[in-house]
């Protein structure tokens, strides 16, 4: 940690809580690489970070001593009376962010600079750098978690295409917990496609087609059945892009029996329909391939070139693409929420409870000294 | 003897066992009434099991709430007038409390059957998605007993002396002094939920009153 002051006038007026955290990384470029790129990306990225430190410190906007809290690659520039709170905050942001990039933490946190502003809106930062807002200083965990949610997404963000596509939108990257592997256990029992009733029954390779983890042209009759293609089609969803497809010949002759125009017009509306698990199952098996990679296993996925969703994740997890989705199932699949069913130690114990309590009743000493 | 303390506690109980057996009868015709197409999309599932575990809560209450009013009305009469009735019959103390308690597990038959057909009801009613299961036998079960642990408490209580609730009452008022104790002086010691935590997980006397009171679940 070190201490820096700002070269400014004190501007008493200015609030006394106020915050800035850099982020130094490159987004940019985030797909395979050899070495000696890497060394050369990372020299720069180095650059980079002091050059927009200097330039953030310099904005006499900031109005009064700053302190630098710094772990790893991040930097929260903070007030004085602040430093402790922010302090504690940035362990656990670091070691959250250290633990998901491990080696990788500087590739990973690339070129785009993120900036946290605390409670004052009068900051003037550089154009380039991302900005993320504290609202509250509750907790410090708690602003830890938000801060690591933030720059998870905007790593996310920096990641190819084809992952981003995957997956639009992760809410977090840390370990699949019991509420989210629960959910999920609801949408693998309960979705009524032949592919994931395959999968429940521990059929992998129907597993990776729900998840959409393999390349196809025609990706719809790798997910549905010609009758449910038809079935899709047919539930349409009666939305305004709905009723106007109603008049395409595609929709017409699924409607009308024709298993091709069923195919053809799904795979025109692929996004309307997706894969037959959903996102948060998608997530899940996300968080699992991270989880068992453990350190560093962002930085693989990132850097992986496999074509396919599947053979990235699965390069991010270490392991082979069916002994992930092995591992995932089995997790999911152990999420299964206890039902209303009553189990006998639970019978048997309130039949005892009214026993005992009955007998208390019949020992009253009410007639005998009332 | 027992026809007529059946008699006499129907008399006093009737307003909460006729409530509770309409409240137990409607509450799953209620908690299916979004249950809508058998082949749902994932978001309907959930919606459907969330709008299940929102109303999963009443049942729990409606059984202590049952248990309440039939456990106390048992007694109401007698305190109102001071045992007398109770001395005048010719028998022992725990016969008496047995024929009350028996008198009042028949009283709670009621909204334990009506409870069990709106359950049937509602589960050959509603079209139930892909994957999920109505569990109305699983559920009737568990409420019946919940009715008479809570019945139970209730009647225990109300069964003892004035000095007996005050006992019960000093106990309660101490564990919460303790606690405040705890607090003033640092400590993270959290007497109360430790208290509660044992209260509604196995073995507890409350267990039977948490889980997942769900007629359609996974």
């Amino acid at each position: 940690m070190c201490s820096v002051r700002v070269a400014s006038r004190m501007n008493a007026r200015l609030p006394a809580v106020g915050a800035l955290i850099l982020v130094c990384a490159t987004a940019s470029g985030l797909h395979a690489q050899d070495a000696a790129q890497y060394r050369d990306k990372v020299d720069r990225l180095a650059a980079r970070l002091e050059a927009v430190r200097a330039q953030v410190l310099a904005k006499d906007s900031i109005g009064s001593p700053v302190d630098t809290v710094r772990r790893g690659p991040l930097r929260l520039l903070v007030r004085p009376e602040r430093q402790a709170f922010l302090a504690e905050v940035a362990d656990i942001t670091w070691d959250t962010l250290a633990t998901m990039l491990g080696a990788d933490t500087l590739l990973i946190l690339g070129s785009h600079v993120f900036v946290h502003v605390a409670d004052d809106s009068r900051l003037r930062l550089p154009p380039d750098v991302g900005q993320y807002r504290i609202w509250r200083l509750g907790e410090p965990r708690d602003v830890a978690a938000d801060l690591a949610r933030f720059i998870v997404h905007t790593i996310w963000e920096g990641l190819d295409a084809t992952l981003r596509s995957w997956l639009s939108n992760p809410a977090g990257l840390d370990s699949l917990s019991n509420t989210q592997a629960e959910a999920v256990y609801v949408d693998l029992v309960t979705a009524p496609w032949e592919l994931v009733k395959a999968c429940r029954a521990g059929d992998l390779e129907a597993c990776a087609r729900s998840l959409d983890l393999e390349v196809a042209d025609d990706t719809v009759s790798l997910w549905y059945t010609a009758e449910e293609q038809r079935r899709r089609v047919e539930k349409g969803g009666g939305t305004w892009w709905d009723i106007y497809n109603r008049k395409l010949p595609d929709y017409i002759g699924c409607t009308g029996g024709d298993d091709a125009a069923c195919s053809v017009y799904l795979n025109q509306h692929r996004w309307m329909i997706g894969a037959p698990l959903s996102a948060s199952a998608r997530e899940s098996f996300l968080r699992v391939a991270l989880e068992v990679g453990g350190e560093g296993a962002l930085g693989r996925l990132a850097r992986s070139e496999a074509p396919a969703t599947g053979g990235r994740l699965s390069a991010a997890a270490g392991v082979p693409r069916d002994s992930l989705i092995a591992l995932w199932r089995d997790r999911i699949l152990a999420a299964a929420p206890a039902q209303v069913i009553i189990t006998g130690a639970t019978g048997w114990t309130a039949l005892a409870w009214v026993l005992v309590l009955a007998f208390l009743a019949l020992r009253s000493t009410r007639w005998r000294n009332p | 003897m027992f026809r007529e303390i059946l008699r006499t506690q129907w008399k006093w109980s009737t307003i909460g066992v006729v409530v509770g057996a309409v409240v137990a009868f409607a509450l799953p015709l209620m908690t299916v009434q979004g249950a809508g197409t058998a082949d749902a999309r994932w978001i309907e599932v959930r919606q459907l099991l969330d709008d299940q575990r929102s109303w999963a809560q009443w049942y729990p209450l409606l059984a202590l709430a049952v248990g309440l009013l039939v456990g106390t009305s048992a007694w109401t009469n007698d305190h109102r007038v001071r045992h007398v009735y109770a001395l005048t019959l010719p028998l022992p103390r725990w016969r008496f409390v047995l024929l009350r308690y028996g008198a009042g597990l028949v009283l709670l038959v009621a909204p334990m059957l009506a409870l069990a057909v709106g359950a049937g009801v509602a589960a050959s009613a509603a079209t139930v998605p892909s994957g999920l299961h109505a569990y109305p036998v699983a559920l009737s079960i568990r409420f019946a007993l919940a009715v008479v642990v809570a019945y139970s408490i209730f009647f225990a209580i109300s069964s003892g002396t004035t000095r007996t609730a005050g006992y019960v009452l000093s106990v309660v008022g101490a564990v919460v002094v303790v606690q405040l104790l705890f607090r003033v002086s640092g400590g993270s010691t959290n007497l109360l939920t430790a208290i509660f935590d044992r209260m509604v997980t196995w073995p507890g006397p409350f267990e039977i009153f948490s889980g997942r009171w769900m007629l359609i679940d996974v």
